[in-house]
């Protein structure tokens, strides 16, 4: 089976503003094949929340003015609202940045991720459900009593391990992962982030992982996108990327990477990070 | 003579439950200096809960010790009548976490910019208000004309912790606590806002005190790493030692989390998923050990040891970073 998972061509989505029409991603195109790992790095702004955005569709207030997203040999685009309801999870789902406000603060853990065998169409007997939800929370090294728990009783890190729990409860065949560890320390981002690979590599599904970390990028992805300004500036195997960055932005944010190399003297990188982006006029 | 800002073995307790029986301690038997004569870049490095934000707010004085002094030139900084309160409240300055939050979003950057210059009186005309302003705007990377007169949305975040960095100048300060001022800034700017705070200890002699959880950047800008964990110190000392030569497992244990920037050096993310071991027992209470000239590591009190404090390594360091000048 060669055909991808996703194939995006020519994407641009435009936000209309008081100012006028504002493309927010500027013909993005990149495909990935079944179990690809793929990584979206870009500045605040730079378009990569708006593109996962766009492919599920959620935007607020923006629209897809160009291109188009094929899923699994389907066009997105000809699928009805009420049909795409039924994707999302199934097919692909969304681990979303901030677990800590992403999660219903008044329903019990196993309550929210029974939801989404109801709307569905899964049924389980009570205790069927109880064992289905148990098992999932495992997958994601959690306790099968989690379920009973309430959102503000758990860590930062376990939420976020039940968003990812959340995502993989239908077996989709890709994961969209934003920035899914940026609100989380050293230590629980390793562990989660090793979470979200072990499951994504049992499952067999596809993810992308966007954030603005190159470093956590050069470990977890094999392809590797850099937008700036709404554009894909570059694509290509992450190691490639970081051996010989062709783009002025990439070479930037690779060099400005803090590491236990190199101590005090800071090599006018930040100076450079400056110029770079007062020249092309970034705000 | 520079004032000195000091924690003396200090305890920090919250309670709740009822009648308080339910207690955690968030810090515990802490001793550290901050500023005098020997100004350095002190970095504490912590998870979420280690007790960093708990510190900060002791050394600001918005938590009171439960037990032991937190003191400013000798004067405990709790109850500070008013003429010391208004002195260290000019001369301790504080940078915070989040760029969006400081700002209040009806007013345009000049006014958080001339309140504490109003408040303290230091400029007499507002010609010479904004002539501070600019310099200290220039002295951050920040173009003026490009900054005054704007709305906070209006600057992007990097921007915005640069304008509370020149605030923080505004005053002359002897002393900066900056609180996680980096975590919420893009990467590309990190090493810009890094450059500044480590000019502000190299050309100004200003005392700094870094919370963050990012060792690398820790790393980058500091003389002392403290690494706290539960509230406790597991190992303080020079940061090239703490960095290269980590004698704790905890220390060891959060430097092998921090991803490497080259991607061909394992990290070994996909055997991770079990929770770390666990490095203080329940209740139990630690001291520092001195090992080596400029280290200490956290042991059991009956251990013996030579039992030092975070002020003792700082004086240390300090001193080696003066006499290798």
């Amino acid at each position: 089976m060669s055909e991808p998972v996703l194939d995006i061509r020519n994407l641009t989505v435009e936000y209309r503003t008081a100012a006028g029409p504002f493309q927010a991603v500027k013909d993005v195109s990149f495909s990935l094949n079944a179990g690809e790992r793929f990584g979206l790095v870009g500045e605040s702004g730079s378009g990569k929340s708006t593109t996962i955005l766009a492919l599920m569709r959620m935007l607020r207030g923006g629209y897809i003015t160009g291109g188009s997203i094929v899923l699994n040999g389907r066009d997105l685009a000809t699928v009805s609202d009420r049909a795409y309801r039924t994707l999302r999870f199934a097919e692909m789902s969304l681990v979303p940045q901030g677990a800590m406000s992403s999660l219903n603060p008044v329903l019990r853990i196993g309550e929210q991720i029974g939801d989404i065998f109801d709307d569905h169409g899964v049924r389980h007997g009570a205790a069927e459900r109880q064992r289905v939800i148990g098992e999932l929370l495992g997958r994601v090294g959690l306790a099968a009593s989690v379920q009973h728990r309430f959102p503000h009783e758990l860590s930062g890190g376990m939420k976020q391990r039940v968003c990812i729990a959340m995502s993989i409860a239908l077996q989709p065949s890709l994961i969209l992962a934003d920035e899914p560890t940026s609100a989380l320390d050293v230590m629980v981002q390793k562990q989660v982030l090793g979470t979200l690979g072990k499951v994504q590599r049992e499952l067999g599904a596809s993810i992308i992982l966007i954030g603005h970390d190159m470093a956590l990028m050069a470990h977890f992805v094999t392809t590797l996108g850099v937008m700036y300004r709404g554009e894909l500036v570059e694509i290509g195997p992450v190691k490639e990327i970081f051996a010989a960055p062709k783009h002025a932005y990439t070479r930037m944010l690779i060099e400005s990477l803090p590491s236990f190399d190199r101590l005090g003297a800071f090599r006018g990188a930040g100076a450079r990070a400056d110029t770079f982006l007062n020249r092309e006029g970034t705000p | 003579m520079s004032k000195l800002l000091e924690v003396d073995a200090v305890d920090v307790v919250f309670s709740s439950g009822f009648a308080g029986r339910e207690q955690k301690r968030a810090l515990s038997n802490l001793t550290m200096t901050v500023g005098g004569d020997n100004p350095g870049i002190t970095a504490i490095v912590g998870e979420s809960g280690s007790g960093k934000t708990t510190l900060i707010r002791l050394l600001l004085g918005f938590q009171a010790p439960t037990r032991g002094r937190v003191l400013y030139d000798g004067k405990p900084v709790f109850g500070m009548n008013a003429a010391g309160q208004s002195a260290f409240r000019r001369e301790v300055q504080a940078i915070f976490q989040d760029p969006f939050d400081v700002f209040n979003p009806f007013y345009k950057i000049d006014h958080p910019l001339l309140s504490p210059l109003k408040a303290f009186g230091i400029a007499k005309s507002r010609d010479e208000a904004y002539a501070k302003i600019e310099k200290a705007l220039t002295s951050v990377g920040l173009k003026p004309a490009e900054t005054l007169g704007r709305y906070p949305h209006q600057l992007s975040g990097g921007q915005r912790q640069r304008v509370m960095i020149a605030r923080a100048l505004l005053l002359d300060p002897a002393i900066i606590l900056a609180d996680e001022p980096v975590s919420m800034v893009d990467a590309s700017l990190r090493s810009t806002i890094l450059e500044i705070l480590y000019g502000l200890n190299r050309d100004m002699g200003i005392s700094l005190v870094y919370v963050t959880h990012d060792l690398t950047t820790a790393y980058q800008v500091a003389d002392t790493i403290v690494v706290l964990h539960g509230g406790q110190v597991m190992e303080v000392g020079a940061a090239e030692e703490v960095i290269h030569r980590p004698r704790h497992p905890y220390t060891q244990a959060l430097i092998d989390a921090v991803p490497s920037p080259d991607p061909n050096k394992p990290w070994n993310i996909d055997e991770t998923g079990e929770p770390p071991p666990r490095f203080i027992e329940p209740g139990e209470t630690l001291v520092l050990q001195r090992t080596d000239p400029l280290r200490a590591v956290a042991g059991s009190a009956s251990a013996g040891g030579d039992v030092t404090t975070v002020s003792a390594i700082q004086a240390a360091v300090g001193a080696a970073k003066r006499s290798a000048a």
